[in-house]
């Protein structure tokens, strides 16, 4: 689903859809210990699996990376939350086995965005890197707004509230819940 | 008719205000009340209190679930609440008494007496102590993580600043500083496998009753027995 903005005169497309802002924990250590070739591999790696989970997905997109993050578009709050929870699951599971050497935490927002080149911008992507900023390693916090977009057969178990939280910038509190990685995630498969 | 399932099953009170002090008391029996410039809401069984800027206080039966957001302040607990979150932007935090923890806080030190279950607690700058709990899982950037007592697996990730974990009974530790000091203590008697390199277990030797990993780039590890 997409609008038009107009903003100082000059129109601007908007697109909904659930945003989800990954950061890999102590990358910059990592970097610093082990020197920068070790640091794209982790990248490359990062990128295979992400690039597999999104493959699944019916519409999203990785919009861009961020250094060691990533912000990835998904056109449904629940295709969201089942691609995040995988590739969560999926890092996780390489970092057990040391295949991948650091923890990943997530954030994931619902709401509109404006597109702007290939880009996303806006208070919806504002607020999803918060979240992100407020997860620990391998945790997904997901905001209200994710799960009142959702079908209530969409909704993964074992969602944990974490109460309001005032994020920076923000005026009103983002209400959050916390995803245990490895709970099944209902969906329509 | 009252069901006694529903009688017995704990309240969730939602506490949410942006600036200024948050005292919460939990008291045997007491209904919900609040002190203090605040809107409360009652929606299928949780209540929700929305403050401004200023103290506000509230008071909840004991055991009830807990949930406080606040952007700058001092949050403290008395008495013993049910499963409690505190997501906050900087503030101090203390509690006496909890089920389960979930803390968040961007700076402002964090003080934790004792948790009957797991324990997690994020935190970016500031202190963390935690007395006695089940499960804990503490990330850090900067700031001493001080866990007197585990009786569960401990998970300690910090990037500077010492680690001090004190193991109650044989269960993994996984703890994780890049610069700091790393202190594990285990009750005497239990049979430890070190496994620094990252192991999680899985490779325990048959005589052996726990994992610990502590891995610090820079700093000590220690692991004792007491």
């Amino acid at each position: 689903m997409s609008g038009t903005l107009h903003a100082a005169g000059v129109a601007h497309t908007e697109v909904l859809g659930a945003i989800l802002f990954t950061d890999l924990v102590g990358f910059t250590d990592y970097t610093d210990g082990l020197g920068d070739a070790a640091a794209v591999e982790v990248l490359e790696s990062q990128r295979t699996v992400v690039e597999d989970v999104l493959a699944a997905c019916e519409r999203a997109r990785l919009v861009k990376e961020l250094g060691d993050g990533l912000m990835i578009w998904f056109a449904t709050a629940a295709e969201g939350i089942r691609s995040a929870c995988e590739l969560m699951c999926r890092l996780e599971a390489a970092r057990r086995s040391r295949a991948f050497p650091l923890a990943v935490r997530m954030g994931l927002h619902h709401g509109e965005a404006v597109v702007r080149g290939d880009d996303l911008v806006g208070g919806t992507v504002n607020i999803a890197s918060r979240v992100c900023d407020l997860a620990g390693p391998g945790e997904l916090l997901v905001s209200d707004d994710v799960l009142a977009a959702c079908d209530v057969t969409d909704r993964p178990s074992g969602m944990e509230p974490l109460g309001p939280a005032w994020v920076k910038g923000v005026r009103d509190p983002v209400w959050l819940h916390r995803l245990e990685v490895g709970h099944s995630v209902a969906g329509p498969n | 008719m009252t069901d006694p399932q529903q009688e017995d099953a704990p309240i969730t009170v939602r506490i949410s205000t942006t600036n200024g002090r948050v005292d919460v008391r939990a008291e045997a029996g007491a209904p919900v009340s609040s002190k203090g410039t605040a809107t409360v809401v009652e929606r299928d069984g949780e209540t929700t209190i929305e403050g401004g800027h200023g103290r506000l206080e509230v008071t909840v039966p004991e055991g009830a679930n807990v949930l406080v957001g606040t952007r700058t302040g001092r949050v403290d607990v008395k008495g013993r609440v049910g499963h409690l979150a505190v997501v906050t932007e900087s503030a101090r935090i203390a509690v006496d008494r909890a089920g389960s923890a979930d803390v968040r806080s961007s700076s402002g030190s964090v003080r934790i007496g004792q948790v009957a279950g797991e324990c997690r607690v994020r935190s970016s700058s500031g202190r963390v102590v935690v007395g006695t709990c089940g499960p804990v899982d503490v990330a850090t950037k900067s700031g001493r993580v001080t866990v007197d007592e585990v009786d569960g697996p401990a998970r300690v990730h910090c990037v500077s600043g010492r680690i001090s974990i004190g193991m109650a009974s044989a269960n993994d530790v996984d703890a994780e500083s890049v610069s700091g000091r790393i202190e594990v203590s285990v009750p005497s008697g239990v049979r430890v496998h070190r496994a620094d390199d990252g192991g999680d277990g899985s490779t325990r030797p048959a005589n052996c009753d726990c994992t610990v990993s502590a891995r610090s780039v820079s700093g000590r590890v220690n692991v004792t027995a007491r």
